[in-house]
Parts: structure tokens; C-alpha cells; sequence
């Protein structure tokens, strides 16, 4: 049987690879065994955490097998505690252990948690753990004399708490955060850019009020369209006439030859000449040509009349 | 423990990114949308506003016409409707119609309807219709 301990709502438990498999709802704090990290007390003049972070791997490099591994240190008095486990290992040890990664509440080193507090304890019926020198290690039951089994519902944990990278195999961390970060800084700069252009919209739909305001205008383009439409008919109209009754008025007449009547109604323009005896229209016809004027000459009365059609 | 897949941060991000270009270009469509509306809007307005000033404008016409009027001695009688200014003069000398009728003419009024009828050999009638 394993000992398990309730604390917070959380279950303890001590992760060896000897350890039977669990069955557990609730959330579980995890003490690992030595025999899944590995732990050096240094004496180095560092100052910080993350510098003796930096050094580790250099320090454990002769020690360990060929593996990725990730480390961690705290400092005890004035020693340094530097700890290399395999993230790898340890999931794949939780996972065959029954143990729902999703209710992991947080993973401890037995060193953090039981140095101080053991001197040898059983496991199990095979394993027992120790404190030597400061260093908690694992044993063969039968190297100790201790009949206690580790009881760890005591046990209060530290802060010394590490996380487990379970995807480092897919990505690595600085990769992972320079996607991250630039898939952010994508995301900044396109929703600055959707900020402004709606900024942008708002200001050119004011000016489109102000126009529609200024000018008068009709609620709906069509409307308006049908208005100018309607105001350009007019002006191309009015040049016509204007072109028509120039022409007529400036036409080069024979000295028989005057004008009597000139009218504009609807779209056509009525002129009628006194053209004399000789009925001679041929100067009229020619100053009119570029209007294709409709004309009838009344004989008895030696009258032209010229009908144009705008 | 990490608990999060990465795999699913960045396709949690690559995915509000997508979302984000999609309102992003359907807010620059709209902004298109609106400055194609505004210059319409601007160009309509200044054409409609110009000729209405001309064709529509009864303030405008009808100073423009007394002014023409003010500086021409002939006798001509102006009836107004709701839609058009009546001109209208019996037995005009030639010469001074001829200039009445020029500087109608020369406005940009829209002259509907206009009968000229020679009387004699120096003086005409005239009957002008313009709308407003």
C-alpha cells in the first residue's frame, strides 16, 4: 500500500518506479523519488537562481545518460541544491501509474520535502529511502533497519515545486515563445490597424453626412442620381437651344429674305422665313445643315418654315 | 506540469490572428465602401447643387431676371407661376429685343418655351416661359 496524505484537497503521494499504480480523483501533489532525479550539493559563487540554473547542465554533463533534461536549484544555507530530472521519464512513470496529469497539483523533489525529516524509511516491501549527508537517497530494504514505513500525510511541502515540460518534445520553450510572440505582435498590429481604419470610416461617414447636409441631398443615392440626371438633361437641352436659336438668329439672309416668326416649344424650334419671289432657301438650308432641319416651302406666300427637333 | 499543449496556444493564436484579419478586412472593405460613397456623395452633390443653383434656385433667377430687366428700357410685362417666370412684350423695337434676347440668352436660364412674331419691319413681339 502507499501512503497518501490530504493537505489543501490535494492527495500526496511518493512517485517511485516501484510505486503500485494509483486510483485518484481528487488533485494530487507528487513527492518524486531520488531514483528519477538527480541531485549535487555545489558551492559556487553565484548569486542567483537562474545563474546556477544556467551552470547545471555543464556540471551534470559527465553524469548523465544522453537525455533532455531540465534542472532546478535552490539554495540551502550557503550550498547550492542543483537537480536534473527527465521531464520525459517522469510523464511517461505518471501516465503508467495511473495518475490524471490534468489533476497534478504540483511535483516536489523527495529531497526538499523529506531531508531534514527522515533518517530511513521503507517504501515498500523492497525499497527504503534514507537521509545521508544532507542527500535523501533510495536503498534495498534490507540495507536498513527501519521498520517504519513513510507515513507523508505529515508532511508539510516547501515551495520547492518544479514543472514537468510535457511538450518540450513537440516544441522547445524559446521556439514555443517566438511563435508566441510574433503570432501576438501579428495580432496587435492587425487589430491597431482594424482600430484606426474604423476610426478612419466613422470620420469619412461624418463628411458624408456633412455633404448630404450641405447640399441638400435625398436620403437614397438613386434619388440623388435621378435628381442630377434629371438637372443634366435640362443643361444639355438648353445648350441645344441656345446652339439652334444662335444659328438661326445669325443666319447671313438675302436682302428679300427676314425673319418673322421664331418659336421654341417642347423640343422643337419653329423658325419661318419670308423668302421672296425667287424662293431662293439654299443660304437658310446651308447655315441650318448641322441641325437637320425638317422644311417645307409654301409658295404662294413665299414662306420657309424650318422645324428643327432637339 | 505544463498542462497546455503548445500545439494548441498557437493554434488557439493563429486562430484569433485569422479571426482578427477577418475583421480587419471586412472593416477596410467598409471603409472602401465608404470612401467610394463619400466621393460620390461629394461629386453628386457639388454637380447637383451647381445646377440646381441655375434651374432651381427662384432667388437666383428671379434677380438675374430683374437685373436683366433693370438694364433694358423696353416694356415687358413678368408673370410668375409656381414653375416658370413669364416674359412677355407686344410691338419691340427690333434692336433693343435683339439685346433683351441675348443676355437671356447669355444666362444659364432653362428656357422652356419662346415665341418671337415680327409685327413690322421694326418691332416684334416676344413670349419667353422660364422655368424655375
Amino acid at each position: 500500500m502507499l501512503d497518501i496524505a490530504f493537505k489543501n484537497n490535494a492527495v500526496t503521494v511518493f512517485l517511485d518506479k516501484n510505486s503500485p499504480g494509483f486510483n485518484i480523483d481528487a488533485s494530487v501533489n507528487i513527492i518524486l523519488s531520488p531514483s528519477l532525479y538527480w541531485v549535487r550539493k555545489l558551492t559556487l559563487p553565484v548569486k542567483s537562481k537562474r545563474e546556477i540554473v544556467k551552470l547545471l547542465p555543464s556540471v551534470f554533463d559527465d553524469t548523465l545518460p544522453q537525455y533532455n533534461y531540465s534542472y532546478y536549484a535552490y539554495k540551502n544555507h550557503d550550498t547550492w541544491y542543483g537537480f536534473a530530472y527527465n521531464d520525459k521519464e517522469i510523464i511517461e512513470l505518471i501516465n503508467r501509474k495511473n495518475l490524471n496529469k490534468s489533476k497534478i497539483s504540483n511535483i516536489y523533489f523527495a529531497q526538499t520535502e523529506l531531508a531534514d525529516k527522515i533518517t530511513a524509511i521503507k517504501i515498500d516491501d523492497d525499497t527504503a529511502i534514507c537521509s545521508q549527508d544532507g542527500a535523501v537517497i533510495t536503498l534495498p530494504s534490507s540495507w536498513v533497519k527501519a521498520d517504519d514505513r513513510l507515513d507523508i500525510s505529515t508532511i508539510a511541502l516547501s515551495k520547492h515545486k518544479i514543472d514537468l515540460k510535457a511538450y518540450e518534445d513537440i516544441i522547445d520553450k524559446s521556439s514555443l515563445y517566438k511563435i508566441l510572440a510574433i503570432l501576438i505582435v501579428f495580432i496587435l498590429i492587425v487589430a491597431a490597424k482594424d482600430i484606426v481604419i474604423k476610426k478612419a470610416s466613422e470620420a469619412v461617414n461624418q463628411k458624408t453626412s456633412k455633404i448630404f447636409t450641405r447640399y441638400n441631398l435625398m436620403p437614397t443615392m438613386i434619388q440623388n442620381k435621378s435628381i442630377l440626371s434629371s438637372y443634366l438633361q435640362t443643361y444639355r437641352k438648353q445648350i441645344k437651344i441656345r446652339n439652334a436659336i444662335a444659328k438661326i438668329l445669325n443666319l447671313r439672309l438675302h436682302e428679300n429674305q427676314k425673319l418673322t416668326f421664331l418659336s421654341l416649344n417642347n423640343n422643337t424650334i419653329t423658325a419661318i422665313f419670308s423668302i421672296g419671289k425667287n424662293n431662293n432657301t439654299n443660304n437658310i438650308l446651308a447655315g441650318l445643315q448641322n441641325l437637320q432641319p425638317r422644311y417645307t416651302v409654301d409658295k404662294p406666300t413665299n414662306q420657309l418654315t424650318i422645324k428643327i427637333t432637339l | 506540469m505544463n498542462k497546455v499543449n503548445p500545439l494548441y496556444l498557437i493554434m488557439l493564436l493563429i486562430t484569433i490572428l485569422i479571426l482578427t484579419i477577418y475583421y480587419y478586412t471586412n472593416t477596410k472593405q467598409a471603409f472602401q465602401s465608404n470612401q467610394t460613397y463619400f466621393h460620390q456623395a461629394k461629386k453628386i452633390g457639388l454637380k447637383t447643387h451647381a445646377l440646381w443653383h441655375i434651374y432651381g434656385d427662384k432667388k437666383f433667377i428671379q434677380s438675374q431676371i430683374e437685373n436683366i430687366l433693370s438694364q433694358s428700357s423696353l416694356h415687358v410685362k413678368t408673370q410668375k407661376t409656381e414653375n416658370f417666370i413669364k416674359i412677355s412684350g407686344n410691338r419691340l423695337p427690333y434692336k433693343q429685343l435683339n439685346n433683351f434676347l441675348s443676355q437671356i440668352l447669355n444666362y444659364p436660364f432653362a428656357v422652356q418655351k419662346l415665341k418671337i412674331i415680327k409685327n413690322d419691319n421694326t418691332h416684334a413681339s416676344i413670349s419667353l416661359e422660364i422655368l424655375w
